[in-house]
């Protein structure tokens, strides 16, 4: 793990070697341990390190990138004579796209020391332990406690630098019992978010609720969505459409639709990584400070999530969204969705008849452009009668436009979770639509 | 770096660990992306590193390391990794035996693609894009190349010691092209950004992106005029371009045996199949064959040995419709009294070897293209994966596809549908088959990105199939209206 001023000595380094080169470098290293186990045993029990330079060099529209975690100087020579080299033969990109000038240095080394020195090898084992324990007898789990200890540091020859510590924890489990499941998950920076326990608790009693399941006609139901099974839609939102990259490329359902209402005007969604429950990232992998996002508000869709070359392209400036990978474009990390005023119970008693469903599994996208998804319900799916969990259901499969769906919104949860998504986590509530289309069930 | 790989098994003896294997894994990448005639990323990387897994006990453990002069560190923290594992463990690992090997093997060529100018692989693409822009009115076009040279060395204390060197081609091409509220992609080879194969420059040749461009840039104009797919039960005949996604994900991932042993529950999920399934399950009907080949030429799933030093071996998985065997580790074939199938095998040095997927290869049949669609009176002709989804238990799934072609009294019509999407249950479906195609129909492609595991691990792997017809399919349920 490199310091702030290690980090900066290397990308100093390259930067003279670079000579007369427009070079952008950066550092990312990664320290990861993970415990998994199955059968209530540890069965893969991991560590990693890595650190890794990515070097890309420009010239006018022209631009390649080499990334190495060959490190000695000999290799890093090497590294930069490569992208000089390649940039020669590099066919020119449709716009230039400059280098970030400005501001001069971001820094966020703040991060939770908790983490790391409860979640080590040792202590990972030790609270695993403990929340395996509690189970009964006719119950076993399978899941993963995983710490990540990383750094991300960026400098180019504009002058700029960044750097940041990225500290953070998974844990998920799910728990059988009779062939019935149930499922807890976090992943949070802050170390007093988890409770191993309590989460080993939460899936155990979910397993409990749902022995001997019913079977039911695969139809529109309407349904509370925990915060789980909201995340994972979110996700799937986010990456397929909210970036101006995916408008750009016509495959998101947002095109042709900003300033209209998409989804239900409950419903508003932000990007924001000043929120004090998301994580510390203040600038993108083009080292452009993050903006905040007014993605959806009041259900009307507003802003996109912008790199420079999209942005370049719609001739508007970067929100600093960047993943570092141009053919995607920007991607919200920090993503929040607005909380609402029901509890559980409220939202519970609202429902004549309608499911509650924990998660959903193997989600994925039908049709962008009308943002139609698949995907099974999973370890913990329950029919709601006359405002009461009346019995565990076999999981269904739905088939749905998420446009429809979300405007369809009659009540959101004040309580929010934080879920993973593809690098981090959002912080999303309980929803509950009026309908969901399920078009299939799960054979046993 | 055979030294420092045996030096380092030397050191873990020494430690008196009762079973430790390294793995050094250098893979050298160039990936090359077009849109719109420009050229959207050029980039190369190197990444190196050390994996070692340590057995005391037991238990095991596994750690990594880029950085080459951490070594002995990183083998003790393995070892303590493993001491810590041993506390929850209630079924001690115990390996398979295997033969003890000093040996190599390379992936055969003709052409390294990183001697080509890299200019004529940019060339290459944009004839391709400039071939589809001139066919039809299209939103946007795009074209990818990527090739991988991966050097393996690996040591284990039973004495093995065996270099690898393998060398991955792929690439392939896509056309946009929206109309109103759709928009509608054509793919060619297949999606997942074409096609792949352990092999040369030489494949690239072979794929013929700019002869194959024009069909795909008239199919993806007229798609985005063309009607919804039909809903109802309907015959189908799956092209190998979605062949690739049905065997994939509803034999490849359920034969796993790891999942099967419940490893991955709590992510991806488990399977339908149980070991006392072996040799009695009627997975499908009579005529389905589906072997696991680890030496099909060029397969993206080929190699000499697997990561845990398990010769490359074709294995029988469904043979006349029962279900015969798994896909194996050294671990779990202990289990079920077996020696390993050599499918143990890890994303680059970092990661732990999983049982993943080799080439899962349906056999051909003995049915002429005429004969299939012979067969069919009102039906589809469905090509290319777009979308997938399959459940914790590998029975319900839901495929899209990019393209469906009528079928009406065993013709192609010419008529085209959009947004064609069907699904089943996974014994009921592959009962459903009638017909397979020929030898000469057969046709191999590589999925580079097949998902695996905590964390993460991306495998490359193989599929090879004929156009194979299924009997009255669930069809439509993806349009949501």
């Amino acid at each position: 793990m490199l310091t702030k001023s290690e980090a900066y000595m290397v990308i100093d380094r390259l930067i003279n070697w670079a000579g007369s080169l427009d070079l952008q470098v950066k550092i990312s290293g990664r320290e990861q341990g993970l415990t998994r186990f199955a059968g209530s045993e540890i069965h893969q029990n991991v560590s990693q390190e890595n650190l890794v330079v990515e070097l890309t060099a420009k010239e006018g529209k022209k631009r390649a990138t080499v990334t190495t975690n060959r490190l000695s100087e000999r290799e890093l020579q090497e590294a930069v004579k490569e992208v000089r080299q390649k940039l020669e033969f590099a066919g020119e990109e449709e716009l230039e796209i400059p280098f970030v000038k400005e501001p001069d240095d971001i820094e966020s080394s703040q991060y939770d020391d908790k983490l790391l020195q409860k979640f080590d090898i040792a202590g990972r084992v030790k609270e695993l332990k403990k929340g395996l324990s509690q189970l009964t007898a006719d119950m076993e789990a399978a899941g993963s406690l995983s710490l990540h200890n990383n750094f991300l540091a960026l400098g180019n020859t504009e002058g700029i630098t960044r750097y940041a510590r990225l500290v953070k924890a998974d844990f998920n489990s799910v728990v059988e019992k009779e062939g019935q499941t149930g499922y807890a998950a976090l992943t949070s920076d802050n170390f007093a978010d988890f409770s191993i326990e309590k989460l080993f608790s939460r899936a155990a009693a979910k397993a409990n609720q749902s022995e001997q399941p019913v079977n039911i006609e695969p139809k529109e139901y309407p349904v509370i969505l925990e915060p789980l099974a909201v995340g994972g839609l979110l996700t799937y939102l986010s990456y397929l459409g909210f970036s101006a990259r995916s408008l750009q490329k016509g495959v998101s359902f947002l095109t042709d639709r900003l300033g209209e209402q998409v989804f239900s005007d409950k419903i508003s969604i932000y990007d924001d990584h000043k929120h004090n429950e998301t994580f510390k990232l203040p600038f993108d992998m083009e080292g452009v400070p993050r903006q905040k996002l007014t993605i959806i508000e009041k259900g009307v869709a507003r802003e996109l999530a912008y790199d420079l070359k999209s942005a370049r392209k719609d001739n508007c400036q970067s929100t600093g969204h960047s993943i570092g990978r141009p053919s995607m474009g920007g991607l919200p990390l920090h993503l929040v969705m607005e909380s609402g005023e029901s509890n559980r119970e409220e939202m519970l008693a609202s429902l004549d008849r309608g499911l509650l469903i924990t998660r959903f599994h193997y989600l994925n996208v039908v049709n962008p452009r009308q943002a139609i998804f698949t995907g099974l319900t999973r370890d913990g799916t329950f029919l709601i009668e006359e405002g009461e969990v009346k019995a565990p259901v076999q999981d269904l499969r739905f088939t749905d436009s998420l446009l429809k769906a979300f405007s369809r919104v009659t009540a959101i949860s004040t309580e929010r979770e934080k879920v993973a998504n593809f690098s981090g986590f959002s912080l999303v509530p309980s929803l509950l639509l009026e309908g969901l289309k399920f078009t299939g069930r799960k054979e046993t | 770096m055979e030294k420092q790989v045996t030096d380092l098994i030397q050191y873990l003896k020494d430690q008196n660990v009762d079973y430790a294997d390294v793995r050094y894994v250098k893979t050298e990448s160039e990936t090359i992306a077009t849109e719109d005639l420009k050229v959207q990323e050029l980039a190369s990387e190197v990444d190196a590193g050390v994996g070692i897994r340590v057995i005391i006990d037991g238990a095991q453990g596994f750690a990594a390391v880029a950085d080459l002069d951490k070594l002995k560190q990183t083998a003790l923290k393995a070892i303590k990794i493993a001491e810590s594992s041993a506390k929850i463990q209630k079924n001690r690992i115990s390996l398979s035996s295997k033969k003890t090997v000093q040996d190599s093997y390379a992936t055969p060529f003709d052409r390294d693609p990183f001697e080509v100018e890299l200019q004529n692989k940019i060339e290459l693409l944009q004839a391709a894009e400039e071939e589809m822009k001139a066919e039809a009115e299209l939103f946007k076009t795009t074209g990818h190349l990527k090739f991988n040279n991966i050097q393996k060395v690996y040591a284990d204390t039973e004495g093995s010691i065996i270099h690898q060197d393998l060398l991955e081609s792929g690439g392939g091409i896509q056309a946009y092209a929206y109309q109103d509220d759709d928009m509608q992609i054509r793919s060619y080879p297949c999606g997942f950004g074409g096609n792949y194969a352990r092999a040369g420059y030489e494949f690239i040749e072979e794929l013929e992106l700019v002869e194959n461009s024009r069909k795909i840039a008239r199919e993806a104009a007229t798609l985005a005029e063309a009607e919804e797919c039909p809903s109802g039960e309907l015959d189908l005949l799956i092209d190998s371009s979605q062949m690739t996604l049905q065997i994939h994900e509803s034999v490849g991932h359920p034969i796993e045996l790891d999942r099967i042993f419940g490893a991955e529950a709590a992510y991806a999920g488990t399977s339908f199949l149980e070991p006392a399934m072996l040799g009695k399950y009627q997975y499908g009907s009579d005529i389905i064959n589906i072997v696991a080949d680890a030496t099909t030429p060029r397969g993206l799933g080929t190699f000499g040995y697997d990561d845990e030093g398990v010769e490359a071996q074709k294995k029988d998985i469904i043979s006349n419709g029962i279900l015969r065997g798994f896909l194996t580790s050294r671990d779990t074939a202990s289990s079920l009294g077996q020696s390993s199938g050599g499918a143990a095998r890890a994303d680059g040095w970092q990661n732990l070897p999983l049982i993943r997927m080799t080439n899962i290869n349906l056999l051909p049949g003995d049915k002429s293209w005429e004969e299939l669609l012979a067969g069919i009176d009102d039906g589809l002709y469905l090509k290319t994966n777009r979308s997938w989804s399959i459940d914790d238990k590998r029975l319900n799934f839901q495929f899209g596809c990019e393209i469906a072609y009528e079928i009406k009294k065993g013709q192609l019509t010419g008529k085209i549908y959009k947004n064609p999407v069907y699904a089943g249950i996974t014994p009921e479906f592959w009962q459903k088959c009638d017909a397979i195609g020929e030898e000469e129909l057969w046709e191999l492609y590589g999925v580079p990105n097949c998902g695996k595991g905590q964390p993460g691990q991306s495998a490359h792997v193989g599929h090879g199939s004929a156009p194979t017809r299924f009997r009255q399919v669930e069809v439509g349920v993806g349009n949501a209206n």
